[in-house]
């Protein structure tokens, strides 16, 4: 007999049951009329008693529900989600340092490319005013002010800037434009490369803010050049283990309904199948302690490797991208340098045409206004933009070409993925061609393009070659085939590796919650209460 | 009462658990026993008059 036999209240359910069942509802004794009347009574003596018992049970009832939210709100852990959160910020801080350290320009780094690459064909003009006044307002915050001389890049950008520094409202811009437009249908394209071209003018002092910051801010974090990487992949990979263990957030699951318990809990057949899925045999509970332990440690290995994986397989287009322009590499020699030649010279040109067309407004010593001319500067001036724009969409394609070229023959897969970076415009393409990235904006693609390059679990993508002609998807399972798992090439492919990695998840969350400090079981009893006080509180 | 509410409180969840689906299904128990007489039958068509 156990605890819960020996309860007063279970006793008293026994008690009652007996008592129930000596209720004595006829008599043999008596005319036929004392008989009904004997059994009327009877009824009525024994529903009367058993209302009552309803009622005594319901407040035994109610009181183990009281019991209950005791009981859950002393079991419930404590929610750290605050504390993750400002971690979080913290490891976003240091990332923020492993790009100011990257391989990128200064322009990137300081986001002034993602202002630019917003201003295509199809922005509307109010977004585009926009993005010219963030643009000067990110300068000014750097310190430079820039003025209506900085935008005579042409002689319609001029026209156009210099309402707006004169803060023009947005609906007298808008009249402005619409004048501009009838001689220069090209003047959003015009103000785009007037802001590309500021970039160039000032790169000397973005290049020397960008230093002056990293040197401020690694002396703040203290670590260094060498340091920043490690720092930032040590302390978020803790973070990801605190959180991964994280006693409120895995009990949280099963609450909100996410995950199933009943899925969980040793001896469940979903657990057992998902554990006997990768065993060798496919039988998990043959494995020896020793077997079972090593089995534990390569499926938490796999499961982090194949969420790499998953991450590389986005990326993947990318790599296949560089490499087919590392093979033709020779080819291209020496063209990024004479395409800027190219560039300086119509430049120059550029400039020419917009002074010419000063002094035919009669600008200028000796000037004499001449409309004639000042047609013909501007016709030049918008044939001479176009050349000018595809000579630096020429330039920006071989951009990335001329960085493959620093790439030593022993490269991984990582430093493929890292010199992607040196070229802001190589990504915004790619990103904005590849349909799985059109939803979001180029700065959230790229910034978790960032973050899966640095992500502390990549080791698979530093340690293989990348111009080795491996399959990625072979090594990995031959991998841990060696280390005693059931796992194929065609259970980690594309088309397969989500439901592999939902499989491995159930033994991930368990593993992580066998090291936290709640019980799976825990967890089912609080699931249980919380379900009974639920119930309780929809049925008042 | 008083007893009861104390042992309760000694309960493992688990005991606590099984306790409250014990007497939940002896309040079923009880309400199936409840006699509903043939004229309340009649008065009631239907529900449970008993309770």
């Amino acid at each position: 007999m156990n605890n819960l036999d020996n309860h007063s209240i279970m006793k008293l359910i026994d008690i009652d049951k007996i008592h129930i069942e000596n209720f004595v509802l006829k008599t043999e004794e008596g005319t036929k009329r004392y008989k009904e009347k004997f059994y009327l009574k009877s009824v009525n003596d024994r529903n009367k008693y058993i209302n009552r018992q309803i009622n005594i049970f319901k407040k035994y009832l109610n009181d183990i529900e009281n019991e209950m939210v005791e009981r859950v709100n002393k079991l419930m852990p404590i929610n750290n989600s605050e504390k993750h959160e400002k971690a979080r910020k913290e490891i976003q801080q240091l990332l923020n340092l492993v790009f100011l350290n990257a391989n990128c320009s200064s322009s990137f780094k300081l986001k002034f490319d993602y202002i630019i690459a917003d201003i295509t064909k199809d922005t509307s003009l109010e977004d585009v005013h926009q993005l010219i006044k963030k643009f000067i307002q990110e300068f000014s915050a750097l310190g430079i002010n820039l003025s209506i001389n900085d935008f005579t890049y042409s002689m319609f950008t001029e026209q156009y800037m210099r309402p707006f520094f004169k803060n023009s409202s947005f609906e007298e811009m808008k009249n402005i434009f619409e004048k501009i437009y009838f001689r220069c249908p090209d003047i959003i394209l015009h103000l785009k490369m007037n802001l590309i071209y500021i970039l160039e003018r000032y790169k000397t002092k973005l290049d020397k803010y960008v230093l002056y910051l990293k040197k401020k801010k690694f002396i703040e974090y203290g670590v260094d050049e060498l340091s920043v990487v490690k720092k930032y992949i040590e302390i978020r990979l803790a973070l990801g283990h605190v959180i991964a263990t994280d006693s409120y957030n895995n009990t949280k699951l099963f609450l909100t309904g996410e995950k199933k318990i009943c899925d969980f809990v040793e001896g469940s057949p979903t657990r057992n199948k998902i554990y006997d899925m990768f065993a060798c045999n496919n039988n998990y509970n043959d494995l020896s302690k020793e077997a079972k332990k090593n089995y534990n440690s390569a499926v938490m290995d796999l499961y982090v490797t194949l969420k790499e994986l998953k991450k590389y397989y986005n990326y993947e287009f990318l790599l296949k991208d560089l490499l087919l322009r590392y093979k033709d590499k020779d080819s291209h020699k020496g063209q990024y340098a004479s395409k800027k030649k190219e560039i300086d010279k119509e430049e120059k040109r550029r400039q020419a045409i917009y002074k010419a067309y000063l002094k035919a407004t009669g600008k200028g010593i000796f000037s004499i206004k001449n409309d004639d001319k000042i047609s013909n500067s501007m016709l030049k001036m918008n044939e001479e933009i176009h050349k000018l724009n595809n000579l630096y969409e020429e330039l920006r394609d071989l951009e990335i070409t001329n960085s493959l070229n620093e790439l030593s023959e022993s490269a991984s897969i990582y430093d493929l993925f890292t010199c992607a970076l040196t070229s802001f415009s190589f990504l915004e393409k790619s990103f904005k061609n590849q349909e799985n990235f059109q939803e979001s904006t180029i700065e959230d693609s790229l910034s978790k393009y960032f973050k899966f390059i640095y992500n502390p679990s990549n080791s698979l993508l530093r340690k293989i070659n990348v111009f080795a002609d491996y399959d990625i998807v072979s090594v990995v399972a031959e991998k841990y085939k060696l280390l005693n798992l059931t796992i194929t090439s065609d259970m980690i492919n594309r088309d397969n590796i989500d439901s592999t990695i939902d499989s491995l998840e159930v033994i991930n969350l368990i593993q992580n919650i066998e090291k936290s400090s709640i019980s799976l079981h825990e967890i089912d009893i609080l699931c249980q209460m919380k379900n009974i006080i639920e119930e309780s509180k929809n049925n008042n | 009462m008083e007893q009861e509410i104390k042992d309760m409180k000694e309960l493992t969840n688990d005991d606590l658990l099984n306790l409250h689906s014990a007497i939940q299904e002896h309040i079923k128990y009880l309400r199936e026993q409840i006699i509903t007489l043939e004229d309340e039958k009649e008065e009631n068509t239907g529900g449970d008059s008993n309770e």
